[in-house]
């Protein structure tokens, strides 16, 4: 089954080999691994998608909530009110004839045209993964030349946030006794 | 104040309050090993190999339940603690190791000597550092302190490139470190100690499971308490003996693969298994399938990846197991389990730990005598394969945390390094290596630095020419194919008189007092080869993949219902 992983990590050298180390170790080849700033100073905020055994992927996030500088690993797999977004940049050959054919199919997948040549457009769409498949799809009769994706990330719906407040009272408090 | 980063770092271990260290210089640790001088304060153990140096700090950890310090050189030092850090991470010991590094501005250009030791390291530490900036040493060093000796212990390494170790460092110690994210639960939940108490209150067959957890959290006189009141008979892992007294009655001894057939049977017919610090082993469990198929888990453990990884809990538990097992003692009411502990004592007397082998010098007689001449008190360090075992067996552990073995990665070649660590816990007193032939000959070059150290190490070799425990899978399940098991030494007297260590050969069970008495009474360092038996196998025994219940009990011995 595909799992979706949301962690919060302690941005240091290191920190993307550890988490690495979690999945090489059993052999997973990861689906997709989406890394950037989250709203913490120094804080990275992680997606994973990876195909396993809930059990697996159980063992897999305790393991990962072990690591020094994880703060937050969230198997948000089963959260059905969440948005998943990612990003693609596609180059599509067009000549005079089709090129109009591809900034229509590019508005109806509300996808940017980015760049333009005598022989291709670079467009620029976002969304759910499987929106991005059928784009694609619908390009790659006109000649996919070069594709590139950010891997999805994703985010609860409404109030809840995955944040817990890293540095808290409670970590002090162990280390006075 | 101002110090180089190398005299930066043994400041640091000062007020971490280490006093020994076992190293080993090099070039890249040069900077290191002249600060070093500067500190009379701090014994420095040269080995005669890294891996030793890493063994023998994890020993001292054990023993002493502070964190052990080892330090190599940058390359082939570096890799050469490889194999000690993994026992230590597999057996949850607080063991810092130190490992010079080439210079800053050369590294990751394949430089004399680099190895990207971080890298190698990291599935097989706690955590590691590479420092890059001397600002970020003193901080580094103090957090691998911290995180090497608390929550589940484990190694920490910090690498120090050479130029590092030169440059001036400023000197703060934090008296705190933050550590975000880092927050082992100690405490279990007031709800949870309730729920486990009434499981407890209500079990008819409980047993204790003791595990390396009751000797890291030093706990005891805790499992002792908690077992007397609930009146239930406690099981040791491998790492769990001596955990609690051999002698005192609730104590069963050990389970598992080579464990005893009557505590065995108790965890196989429990209705409640008390896990305490322990990780459900496979060694221990034999086919999960069959493992105590009526008993309910209740798991206590500070590694909440390790509660539900094998075994589910119905009950699990997150915490220190000296303050559960004081919690729980504190709620449980007294508790009479006679009839169960009645049934346990049956079974010992159905099944019991005989020595049926034949011939002058049956390796179980000499684990026996070892038994007699400390007379269940002596400070034990074992190694790997069957003596390990017939030490499990035979050894009747009548002193708490006296045993120490490499459990989870199963090192050969740990014992006598180890116990360079377990002399240093225990000055005063002999340690006994309990060593076989295959084993001692990994690490045997540290007998000069028993030598060196004058220590009062008596080493049990158990000589049977074998790899023993290997040999007994090649009998029992590779038709007797004995390839590659069969192991020549040289004449281990000799050997060890050739470094200054008196020893003798023993080659009947009749001589083993008096040999015992002399390694006893004799100063320093003294080495028994003991000739025993070949071909013995180690029972009872768990055939992988099957039930604890099917133990396989020594065909010479008297045929006995189960």
């Amino acid at each position: 089954m595909r799992h979706v992983l949301v962690a919060l990590v302690q941005d240091e050298p290191g920190m993307l080999a550890r988490m690495g180390n979690l999945f090489a170790r059993r052999g997973y080849n990861v689906e997709s691994f989406t890394a950037g700033a989250s709203e913490l100073p120094g804080v990275t905020r992680i997606t994973i998608v990876v195909e396993g055994s809930s059990v697996a992927l159980d063992q897999i996030a305790k393991q990962f909530r072990k690591l020094v500088g994880a703060f937050k690993v969230a198997d948000v797999t089963a959260d059905t009110d969440q948005l998943s977004h990612e990003m693609l940049l596609v180059k599509v050959a067009v000549n005079a004839k089709t090129r109009q054919e591809v900034v229509s199919l590019a508005d109806l997948f509300k996808a940017r045209i980015v760049d333009v040549s005598s022989t291709t457009l670079m467009l620029e769409a976002t969304g759910e993964p499987d929106k991005l498949d059928k784009f694609l799809e619908v390009l790659r009769p006109f000649g996919v030349k070069e594709q590139a994706r950010t891997g999805a990330v994703f985010m609860s719906r409404g109030a809840k946030i995955l944040n817990q407040r890293p540095g808290s009272a409670s970590d002090r408090k162990y280390l006075a006794e | 104040m101002r110090y180089t980063g190398g005299e930066a770092l043994w400041e640091c271990l000062v007020r971490e309050g280490v006093d020994i260290v076992w190293a080993y210089p090099g070039g890249a640790a040069l900077p290191l090993f002249d600060a070093l001088g500067k500190y009379p304060q701090i014994r420095h153990v040269l080995v005669r190999h890294e891996q030793a140096a890493a063994h023998a700090a994890d020993g001292y950890a054990r023993a002493t339940g502070k964190v052990g310090v080892c330090v190599a050189t940058s390359g082939p030092g570096a890799t050469n603690l490889v194999t000690g850090i993994a026992t230590a991470m597999l057996d949850s010991v607080p063991v810092v190791a130190i490992t010079a590094q080439v210079a800053d501005s050369v590294i990751g250009t394949d430089a004399f000597q680099e190895i990207n030791i971080t890298g190698i390291t990291l599935p097989i530490t706690k955590h590691n550092y590479l420092v890059r900036e001397s600002k970020d040493l003193v901080r580094a060093v103090r957090e691998a302190f911290f995180l090497a000796g608390t929550g589940r212990p484990g190694p920490v390494l910090v690498d120090l490139p050479k130029d590092i170790l030169t440059k001036p460092c400023d000197f703060h110690y934090p008296e705190r470190i933050s550590r975000p994210g880092y927050r082992p639960v100690v405490r279990s939940a007031p709800y949870q100690i309730q729920r486990a108490a009434q499981a407890i209150a209500d079990a008819k067959c409980p047993v204790v499971l003791a595990g390396h957890g009751v000797h890291v959290a030093k706990a005891w006189e805790q499992l002792r308490c908690f077992a007397e009141r609930i009146n239930a008979p406690v099981v040791s892992t491998l790492l769990g003996l001596s955990a609690l007294s051999a002698d005192h009655p609730l104590c069963l001894g050990m389970a598992g693969m080579h464990g005893v057939a009557w505590a065995n049977l108790a965890v196989q017919n429990a209705d409640l298994l008390i896990a305490m610090g322990m990780r459900m082993d496979d060694r221990f469990t034999g086919s999960l399938p069959h493992f105590a198929p009526q008993a309910k888990l209740l798991h206590v453990d500070i590694d909440p990846a390790e509660i539900g990884k094998r075994v589910p809990a119905q009950i699990p538990m997150v915490g220190d197991v000296r303050f559960v097992l004081e919690a729980l003692t504190a709620t449980v009411p007294e508790l009479d389990h006679r009839d169960w502990l009645a049934q346990t004592e049956t079974w010992r007397g159905r099944h019991p730990l005989e020595v049926h082998a034949q011939g002058p010098l049956p390796p179980q007689e000499v684990v026996r005598a070892l038994y007699q001449a400390t007379n269940g008190e002596g400070v034990v360090v074992s190694d790997v394969g069957q003596h390990q075992m017939w030490v499990a067996q035979h050894y009747r552990f009548r002193r708490l945390n006296s045993f120490f073995t490499s459990g989870g990665l199963g090192t050969m070649g740990y014992s006598l390094p180890a116990a360079l660590g377990v002399q240093a816990g225990h000055p005063t007193e002999p340690v006994w290596v309990v060593v076989g032939d295959g084993s001692f000959q990994m690490n045997l070059q540290e007998l000069a630095t028993v030598t060196q150290e004058r220590l009062p190490i008596k080493i049990v070799l158990m000589d049977n020419g074998y790899l023993g425990m290997v040999r007994q899978w090649q009998e029992l399940f590779h038709g007797a194919r004995y390839i590659g098991t069969p192991i020549s030494g040289p004449d281990f007297v000799q050997l060890a008189g050739s470094y200054g260590i008196p020893a003798r050969r023993v080659t009947a069970t009749a001589e083993l007092p008096a040999a015992f008495a002399e390694a006893r009474e004799t100063d320093g360092p003294f080495l028994l080869d003991c000739k025993v038996e070949q071909d013995e196998n180690v029972y009872p025994m768990v055939q992988p993949g099957t039930s604890n219940t099917d133990f396989v009990e020594d065909p010479r011995g008297r045929a006995q219902e189960k």
